[in-house]
């Protein structure tokens, strides 16, 4: 089964970022900070089936979220920013690098 | 092969006034001549000192005069006052202050501007940055755009600055007319450097990870058409951006044995190996940075490098860079797979160290609290971007990669302050102060660090007292115990001078308090008073210049982080504000201070007394007064040991409880002056503490039955309080109802 990687860039102030995939919370963690040397706050990598699925990250406090399509035969890999009050993904068919 | 560019092989001979570093076009270093044939070009560009020693005598503070004994023999002739001594040994240097000009007018990519940066034996330190234009031969005039520190004292605007080039280094200088605020002032320069900094990398690596400390720039065929083929190294790259980078000699390899050989590395261990590797490691500010090459990092294959000390006292010392990482994936099919590994880990080593300088990546120079406002550029070629987050990716940006850093990067690292720039001194991303303050809300609490006054100005000697509030900002009411804000074990309160220096402040006394849970109603306030400026661990506000406080509280386990406050301790005004200021900034005048009073510190007693008659206007004198005055509203207990402390036995067993009678008379004349008399009382010693003493004043009046004096003391307390700016938005001080 492709593995779908989710990144938590650029943005994370000490937010608590909940991610969904398919309706199924599959990340829930408070204090999420970016490391601005790297653009990187956290990642996840969560099995999933071949084909299309759902990705939604939210902020409940912040009262933000965004949602996307990803066809994981295509896109295995999300990397969600946070610019103020948008939330941002990304997608890759490769892994992000971080310097 | 030797790059002779950068070879500093004479003494006394400036060789980049021979190699301008601006000239286009390849050119190989084994092209190049040994020795300079015509000096085709001569650059003014570097960095321009002046000082000043003055020699004084070593007794100028005048010594007890002792008798002379009666003797027959001559008197040696008494040297006339103010006399030169003919000893010079009798004689010392005495450093009275120093100026340094950068000027970048030429040379490497020019950025047209000069900086300059006052240090005084008396003063805070000043900065300038002036934009440049040619207006003659050999002269530049601009004006001022940027200053920093004691800018009080230099309120000049404009520069005109005129140099003097040679080939001989002893024969350059540079002289400046400063104009502009009221006054015009002209300094002469002697030539110190062609670089702005020194700066000394030492690289060390782990077995099995390769450092790549050199590239041939010609080696993969994605370039421009126009760059140079050359060998190039770290320390060049860093000398063309202005810093004479040398390599430390104590470089070498960790090896790593046993089954653990091949594990990755955390940033704690990294950061430990750099305190136990690195040669020059110290807890302190310093022109050195540790670079370790190494295999592979925590987080795995997509972590190609990383600035990781951002751990500790001192940021920025140490970064690293992962052999084993996406670095090293060459994509398919390319025309030269070995020199396109290489140029990526030569990318990399030199973009981390660039973070070790305090640059930020290219996308994020708007973010945090940047030096001056800047603007992100995605598309910029520069160490600082990711060359794979570009329009075009990778090999867009080596198409048009000039091996440099960006103007607005070279102009920090050249320019900035010192401090914001050299390695261990400001925190990473942080230029100005602490870390911008986080997002609060989801804890339902906002923490709020204030000072009663519209401007956050203090005199000099004037102790600042601050004001820690824990707003309710959620919808719905919350409880907490009412002490949360008078525990101080749970409250991280840190000072930062504007050296940089940051310390924790840490009150005399600890409260254990059994707590009762209140109820704060949306939109409620807990405030409490912090006397900021002296703690256990010494004075924190002791001079003239700018401070940042911050606090950190934690509550129903999440963390909450205040505004940063700033302010701004003014110049001392004269000799007696000098005078006291010898005496003022003891522990023991701190405890009275901050403990409103002692019978027994004598020394700080007696300091305060004095202030009170040298500077009886000041704000400081209002502090004195309560201080001094309190003790004598009441009876007052001490402890009498009647002996030497260290004898415990003999303590034990003469130590009594003795009572000191009050002053109630000494103690009105002195609250009276301070709480009703200065109009300034209310605004220095904080609304919190204000209303705290006018209240025990009235108090104290009204037990001795003077009912009248006792409500004019409320009424005017009350009307010192209604004129504090923000009057109208009180927090209160553990006055809640328990829940």
């Amino acid at each position: 089964m492709p593995i779908l990687t989710i990144d938590l860039q650029e943005g994370f102030t000490r937010d608590h970022v909940v991610i969904e995939v398919d309706g199924h919370e599959v990340f829930n963690k408070q204090e999420i900070k970016s490391r601005m040397q790297i653009g990187l706050a956290d990642s996840t990598q969560i099995e999933v089936g071949s084909g299309a699925h759902m990705l939604r990250v939210s902020l409940p406090a912040m009262r933000m979220s965004q949602e996307t399509r990803i066809d994981t035969t295509k896109i295995t890999h999300a990397g969600i920013n946070r610019d103020g009050q948008m939330l941002q993904i990304k997608l890759s068919s490769n892994a992000f690098g971080y310097l | 092969m030797t790059d002779i560019y950068d070879e500093d092989m004479t003494s006394g001979f400036d060789e980049t006034a021979y190699y301008p570093e601006n000239i286009s076009g390849p050119r190989a270093a084994a092209d190049q001549p040994f020795l300079p044939v015509m000096p085709f070009f001569l650059q003014a560009s570097g960095l321009y000192r002046w000082e000043q020693f003055q020699k004084i005598p070593l007794d100028r503070i005048p010594t007890p005069i002792r008798p002379l004994p009666i003797d027959d023999g001559p008197m040696p002739p008494r040297p006339e006052p103010g006399a030169d001594q003919s000893d010079d040994s009798a004689l010392t240097p005495f450093f009275f202050g120093s100026e340094e000009l950068r000027l970048d007018i030429d040379g490497r990519y020019p950025q047209m501007m000069a900086s300059g940066t006052l240090l005084s034996r008396f003063s805070a330190q000043t900065h300038w940055i002036a934009r440049l234009t040619r207006t003659a031969a050999n002269t530049y005039a601009g004006s001022i755009w940027f200053k920093d520190g004691n800018t009080a004292t230099f309120p000049f605007t404009n520069v005109c600055i005129s140099v003097v080039k040679s080939i001989f280094s002893n024969q350059r200088s540079a002289t400046i007319v400063y104009s502009g605020g009221a006054a015009t002032r002209t300094r002469s320069f002697g030539f110190a450097s062609s670089y702005f900094h020194t700066v000394e990398f030492e690289y060390d690596n782990e077995a099995g990870a390769t450092p790549t400390l050199s590239i041939n720039t010609g080696a993969h065929p994605n370039r421009p058409a126009s760059l140079p083929v050359e060998n190039l190294s770290i320390e060049t790259v860093y000398r063309r951006t202005g810093f004479h980078a040398v390599r430390s000699p104590a470089s070498s390899t960790i090896s790593t044995d046993g089954p653990d050989a091949n594990t990755s590395w955390s940033d704690a261990e990294m950061h430990d190996a750099m305190q136990v590797y690195w040669s020059k490691f110290a807890n302190k500010p310093q022109w050195a940075m540790w670079v370790l090459f190494a295999r592979a990092h925590d987080i795995g294959r997509t972590l190609g490098g990383i600035m990781f000390d951002d751990i500790g006292p001192n940021h920025r010392q140490g970064t690293a860079i992962f052999t084993d990482s996406f670095i090293n994936d060459v994509p398919a099919g390319d025309a030269n797979p070995d020199a396109w590994r290489a140029r990526m880990h030569f990318w990399t080593a030199v973009h981390e160290m660039g973070h070790g300088f305090n640059l930020a990546h290219a996308w994020q120079k708007h973010m945090g609290t940047p030096w001056i406002p800047l603007t992100s550029d995605n598309e910029v070629r520069s160490f600082m971007n990711y060359p794979y987050r570009v329009v075009g990716r990778t090999p867009a940006f080596f198409a048009n990669f000039e091996y440099r850093f960006s103007d607005q990067e070279l102009l920090f690292m050249r320019h900035a302050p010192s401090r914001f720039v050299e390695m261990g001194n400001a925190n990473w991303f942080d230029h100005h102060g602490f870390e911008a303050p986080s997002q609060q809300s989801e804890s339902g609490f906002e923490l709020e660090l204030k000072v009663d006054r519209a401007k956050a100005i203090y005199e000099f000697l004037e102790p600042v007292v601050a004001e820690l509030r824990l707003t309710n900002v959620s919808g719905a009411p919350k409880i907490i115990p009412d002490s949360v804000l008078k525990e101080m074990d749970n409250i991280a309160l840190l000072t930062k001078k504007e050296d940089g220096s940051v310390k924790r402040w840490q009150p005399f006394a600890h409260y254990c308090i059994q707590p009762k849970a209140i109820v704060l109603q949306p939109g409620e306030s807990l405030a409490e008073s912090i006397f900021v400026s002296v703690g256990t661990k010494g004075w924190h506000i002791d001079s003239p210049g700018h401070y940042a406080l911050q606090a950190a509280l934690q509550i129903d386990g999440v963390d909450l982080v205040s505004n940063p406050l700033r302010l701004r301790v003014a110049p001392s005004r004269g000799y007696e504000d000098d005078y006291v200021a010898q005496d003022v900034f003891t522990d023991s005048v701190g405890r009275v201070l901050a403990f409103d009073g002692s019978q027994v510190l004598g020394d700080g007693i007696a300091t305060l007394e004095e202030l009170v008659a040298r500077l009886p206007k000041s704000r400081a004198a209002v502090h004195a007064q309560v201080a001094l005055a309190l003790p004598k509203t009441r009876r007052y207990r001490t402890l009498d040991v009647g002996v030497a402390k260290a004898d415990k036995a003999a303590v034990d067993a003469k130590k009594i409880f003795r009572f000191a009678k009050a002053d109630v008379k000494e103690a009105n004349i002195l609250l009276d002056s301070a709480l009703v008399s200065n109009a300034a009382a209310a605004e220095t010693l904080g609304r919190l503490d204000y209303q705290d003493y006018a209240h025990m004043f009235s108090t104290v009046l009204k037990k001795d039955g003077d009912d009248k004096e006792a409500r004019r003391v409320s009424d005017k307390a009350s009307q010192m309080i209604d004129r504090l700016d923000g009057a109208d938005d009180h927090g209160k001080r553990l006055h809640k109802t328990a829940a």
